[in-house]
């Protein structure tokens, strides 16, 4: 567990950022509508009073890209839940160097992403932030 | 028994029970559970479910390893749930599996033998 109180506090706010965020937008939407197209037929009557007529030809349009995904959709919820993973660990073994590699975890999640300050990504970085300030912040002295 | 070792053999059951009626039951109508779309994840998910009951045994067995074993299977459990139930969460597979796994990392966090 942290040393301090505040250190604690910040481990927890962090934890509940990294859990918002995995509700929260990470990518948005690069859905594009493709029109469809249609070929008539054709009919053309010959000289003996018969007709003939080619084939209509008709293709429908389509969704092309994906659409905006949360935390919990996109590959950044690897990183997310390892976050909360070593949140944990640094928690039960007081050992705040995972603290720092949780904050890592988490702005690397941020650089795969690709920068695009949405909400899932701003969450995740004051998360980091959080994560960063409880593990570089010295521990309050031990009693004499 | 006392109390907690009624509580973590009550959560390590609960996890075995929920993953694995969570995959094999078709619970969203999606024309079959997970084991007939994904048999080797199934699989895996059933392996883990069962390895996390490993936490229970005393010391005594296995070498001592039984929490060891059984944080194997959590982290197992833990790695299913992000990688496939994760990005499907609002489904009642998700759900139940949500629920197991957090049951199998509970009790594993419980065991006095805990090395974390």
């Amino acid at each position: 567990m942290p040393a301090t109180t505040r250190q604690r506090v910040a481990v927890l706010v962090a934890a509940l950022l990294v859990v918002l965020s995995l509700g929260l937008p990470w990518t948005t939407s690069t859905q594009t509508y493709v029109p469809g197209w249609m070929a008539p037929s054709m009919c053309v009557p010959s000289a003996d009073g018969t007709i003939w007529c080619s084939g209509a030809f008709i293709s429908p349009g389509f969704m092309s890209g994906s659409a905006a995904l949360s935390g919990a959709g996109s590959v950044a919820r690897v990183f997310l839940i390892g976050a909360l993973v070593l949140i944990l660990v640094a928690w039960t073994r007081g050992e705040s160097r995972w603290l720092g590699l949780a904050g890592a975890a988490l702005l690397v999640a941020v650089l795969l992403a690709g920068l695009a300050a949405l909400g899932g990504q701003l969450a995740a970085c004051a998360a980091a932030l959080a994560l960063l300030y409880a593990g570089l912040s010295p521990r309050a002295p031990a009693p004499a | 028994m006392s109390t907690a070792d009624v509580v973590r053999l009550a959560l390590h059951i609960a996890a075995l029970l929920l993953v694995v009626l969570g995959i094999s039951l078709d619970l969203d109508d999606r024309g079959g559970a997970l084991w007939s779309d994904t048999w080797t994840w199934a699989g895996f998910a059933t392996l883990m479910a069962l390895l996390q009951g490993a936490a229970m045994l005393p010391r005594t067995t296995l070498s001592g390893a039984g929490w060891t074993l059984g944080a194997v299977g959590a982290g197992g459990l833990l790695l299913f749930w992000t990688l496939l139930m994760l990005p499907m969460i609002s489904t009642n597979m998700a759900f139940l599996v949500t629920l197991g796994t957090a049951c199998a990392t509970a009790a594993v966090l419980l065991s006095p033998d805990r090395r974390l």
